[in-house]
């Protein structure tokens, strides 16, 4: 505890917006799994139909390093075969959403927690935030499960990103 | 990193190269020759100049009234169709009139995709890439919007978003703020179809657009080029376009 | 420099915070036109596809280029030695980095995705770009110059003045290069490719640095009851004069070889002779207002004596200055593309036709904003900190020159 507060004394501000974000998340963790609406404390998140491609509470916590490592394999190499992809996402969260988009309205999948959060996402001021509707196809040449599929390595993280989640370690450390 | 990129590194690091080309050739071979082995390898994917996508525009089909591939790379990418000073056009119809003799021309002018591309040359960020196959594109995730990319292109071919962006593509995200041009509609050629434009210039244009890859010496372009003169546009300044020209020397 | 007394500025009244005021008004509606083009996007400003830079960069630009110009005179005190210019030298640094930093600012913020600034534009470099590399070389002048100060202005620290300011001295020099090289380096542009551009910037710098020098020495003086002499203003006089000399010598070369170039003389023929606005910015505004005056003035027997037509031709050189600066980077763009030499070209990209520029009054803001940032810096510097020294009259400057032999 003394470690943490003279880390938290140095770095000041910036950490403990972290360790406030994270207090979040692991409030949302709390409840995981269901619609839930506990009163004033967090926010409700829509279900989404099926299974998603990691465990829910890892998601909460990982899901922007996840998109990273996508984001970079999908613009930069033109992988395209990842079942996390951002477009995957989307159709799947805003199937049940009563907008049919994850971002835009207040109850939608991503701005319900970011809002939450106060964690500004900036994803849809390019990518849509609707589904296009059909199923991703696969590269011929590469096939679904391709060279780049589970347990790629994380790389392309970039530092702020990299910071984010040691710094997400100590708040969670924190808030248990 | 590939697993292939995982495995040369590794045996190279073990000074076992020379060992390398015996026991593994389909691996090695990715470099040294692009094709057969690789194939045999079962080796697939991302491999640096496997592949190199160009077009070939022949000058003769294309006529002047035809918009053709303009409409579909508008539809294709969700862009305006607008031309005002401030509107993104990835592709245009340029009409060119010879000064001495009066000929004229009609011809599509998009990304040429160089091989020597001077937008990635100058992007601070890195954000202006060419990808392993040679498509020259903007990582809208690294774009700054300096505009240096749009000042160095020698085709004016890139365009800079000047206001906010809805009703994108999923397919091809874009906003405000960044550069964009043609991308060969990379998110079709992924998946395995050929760019909007060359459909399009194919069922209801002039069948002027040829599209393939300029590394398969069999490939219909690569058999075209190797037997007729083409044109790329400003070969003096050495950036290699990988989209070409014919009938217009 | 134990003959000089360098002092705060003493003023309190109502002229001095009516300035800072001033100031403070311009950098907020500077901010305000940059949060809307942030927020609207660039379409509300007169730059498009074609004017890709416009006024934020015509500022920025020259705000940067005078910003290594103004520690011209810091330089020749401590890196040649001239030591009847050291007590000018903390006023000089001071100038540099606001400058910079009001430059910058505007450039900054005139990015598409300003917002990333330092997400991105701080962590990803492609050092093949002169862009990136400007990064490093405007932070690490700042930093040099910032020592360069500090070793001026702390006794102890005197004896590294003069290895601060070589250092600070070849760091402008590599700084002016990478901003004129950000336009030679674009060969796909004939106006542009020239490997001149980057020796003709720094003579630019030179010219442009000392006249806002000169004027803003001579405003903190008289704005404080104190005198420069006539030996000292003599001399800052005639270095101006030649390097306006200099720099029109640069700008006719760079002129004469492209003409030189067949390839060049369409172009070269609209700017110097049918460019319509360019060719009358580049003729009135930049040749006559911004050197040929200047060069009469501070040459003319009677006028070249007059304090206030010395104050005049720095302005005109600032004005001409700016002038100059639009017409490289907004001429330069307003030319079309030439991408099949020796064909009429037309499209509905506005291929084959000369692009015009309308900049809006965010533009405008935006750059005044930048300088109305660099001058409050030097007006805060000087009121906190003891950059100007107490007194420049004749006898102080002499027998401080005195030493130097």
């Amino acid at each position: 505890m003394s470690v943490l507060g003279r880390i938290t004394r140095c770095l000041g501000p910036r950490v403990l917006g972290f360790v406030a974000l994270m207090a979040a998340a692991s409030v949302c963790g709390a409840n995981q799994g269901a619609v839930f609406s506990s009163g004033n404390l967090g926010p409700t998140i829509l279900k989404a139909p099926g299974h998603c491609v990691r465990p829910t509470e890892w998601m909460r916590h990982n899901h922007m390093k996840l998109l990273l490592q996508e984001r970079t394999e999908w613009v930069r190499e033109g992988i395209r075969d990842r079942k996390d992809s951002l477009e995957n996402c989307v159709k799947c969260h805003a199937a049940d959403a009563p907008n049919g988009a994850v971002f835009g309205a207040k109850q939608d999948f991503c701005v319900s927690c970011h809002r939450y959060a106060a964690v500004k996402i900036t994803c849809f001021e390019c990518h849509s935030a609707t589904p296009k509707g059909k199923v991703p196809a696969f590269h011929p040449l590469y096939g679904p499960m391709g060279p780049h599929g589970e347990g790629a390595n994380a790389h392309g993280l970039s530092l702020m990103m990299r910071e984010s989640a040691s710094t997400g370690r100590l708040g969670l450390g924190a808030s248990k | 990193m590939s697993e292939v990129n995982k495995e040369r590194r590794h045996l190279l690091g073990a000074g076992a190269a020379v060992a390398g080309l015996v026991v593994a050739p389909g691996v090695f071979l990715v470099t040294a020759g692009k094709g057969r082995a690789d194939e045999e390898a079962g080796e697939s994917g991302p491999q640096w100049g496997k592949v190199r996508w160009g077009m070939l525009v022949d000058t003769a089909k294309c006529s002047s009234g035809c918009t053709q591939c303009v409409s579909a790379c508008d539809k294709e990418n969700h862009l305006s169709g607008e031309t005002l000073p401030t509107s993104s056009q990835w592709i245009r119809k340029m009409e060119l009139t010879d000064r001495e003799t009066g000929k004229n021309y009609s011809l599509p002018m998009m990304c040429q995709h160089c091989d020597n591309p001077p937008c990635v040359d100058v992007c601070p960020t890195g954000a202006s890439f060419k990808r392993w196959d040679g498509i020259v594109s903007v990582d809208r995730h690294l774009c700054i919007g300096c505009r240096y990319c749009l000042m160095a292109c020698p085709y004016k071919a890139r365009s800079f978003v000047h206001h906010p962006v809805t009703d994108q593509n999923p397919d091809v995200p874009r906003g405000q703020g960044c550069a964009e041009s043609c991308d060969f509609c990379k998110h079709r050629i992924d998946e395995g179809q050929i760019p909007a434009c060359v459909e399009a210039c194919g069922s209801t244009g002039g069948g002027a657009l040829l599209f393939g890859d300029l590394n398969d010496p069999k490939s219909e372009i690569s058999q075209r080029v190797a037997t007729i003169a083409t044109l790329q546009v400003r070969a003096d300044l050495g950036t290699e376009p990988a989209v070409r020209y014919e009938g217009i020397l | 420099m134990s003959s000089v007394v360098f002092r705060e500025i003493q003023s309190r009244g109502k002229g001095y915070y009516g300035i800072l005021a001033a100031l403070g008004v311009m950098i907020l509606a500077g901010l305000a036109a940059a949060y809307n083009m942030e927020t609207r996007g660039h379409i509300i400003t007169g730059m498009n596809q074609q004017i890709v830079w416009g006024l934020p960069h015509v500022f920025a630009v020259f705000m940067i280029v005078a910003a290594s110009g103004a520690l011209n005179v810091a330089s020749i005190g401590s890196v040649f030695g001239k030591s009847m210019y050291k007590p000018l030298a903390p006023l000089s640094g001071l100038l540099a980095i606001a400058l910079l930093v009001g430059g910058l600012t505007v450039l900054m913020l005139d990015l598409g995705r300003p917002d990333r600034i330092v997400t991105v534009a701080m962590t990803h470099f492609n050092f093949t770009s002169i862009f990136a590399l400007n990064v490093f070389l405007y932070t690490g002048f700042m930093t040099i110059v910032a020592v360069y100060l500090w070793t001026m202005m702390e006794r102890r620290m005197n004896t590294y003045t003069k290895a601060a300011g070589v250092a600070a001295f070849i760091w402008r020099l590599l700084l002016t290069t990478g901003t004129g090289s950000i336009f030679g380096f674009l060969v796909a542009r004939q106006l542009y490719d020239s490997a001149l551009l980057a020796p003709t910037f720094i003579v630019m710098s030179f010219a442009y640095g000392l006249a806002i020098f000169i004027l803003v020495l001579m405003a903190a003086y008289n704005w404080t009851g104190r005198e420069v002499g006539d030996v000292i203003m003599m001399r800052l006089k005639k270095l101006l004069a030649i390097f306006i000399a200099a720099m029109l010598y640069f700008v006719a070369v760079y002129h004469v070889t492209n003409i030189y170039y067949a390839e060049r003389r369409a172009v070269e023929a609209w700017l110097l002779l049918h460019g319509g606005i360019q060719t009358e910015l580049f003729w009135l505004g930049q040749i006559l207002a911004g050197s040929v005056l200047p060069l009469v003035i501070l040459f003319h027997p009677k006028w070249g004596k007059s304090r206030a037509m010395i104050a005049s031709a720095c302005g005109l050189v600032i004005v001409g200055g700016l002038i100059q600066m639009y017409v490289t980077i907004i001429g330069g763009q307003a030319y079309p593309l030439v991408l099949f030499p020796g064909m009429k070209e037309s499209s509905t990209f506005y291929d084959g036709v000369v692009h015009p520029y309308y900049p809006s009054s965010y533009e405008v803001f935006l750059g005044l904003g930048g300088v109305a940032i660099a001058l409050f810096i030097v007006a805060v510097g000087i009121k906190v900190l003891r950059f100007l020294p107490e007194s420049l009259e004749d006898h102080v400057v002499r027998a401080h020159h005195g030493e130097g032999h």
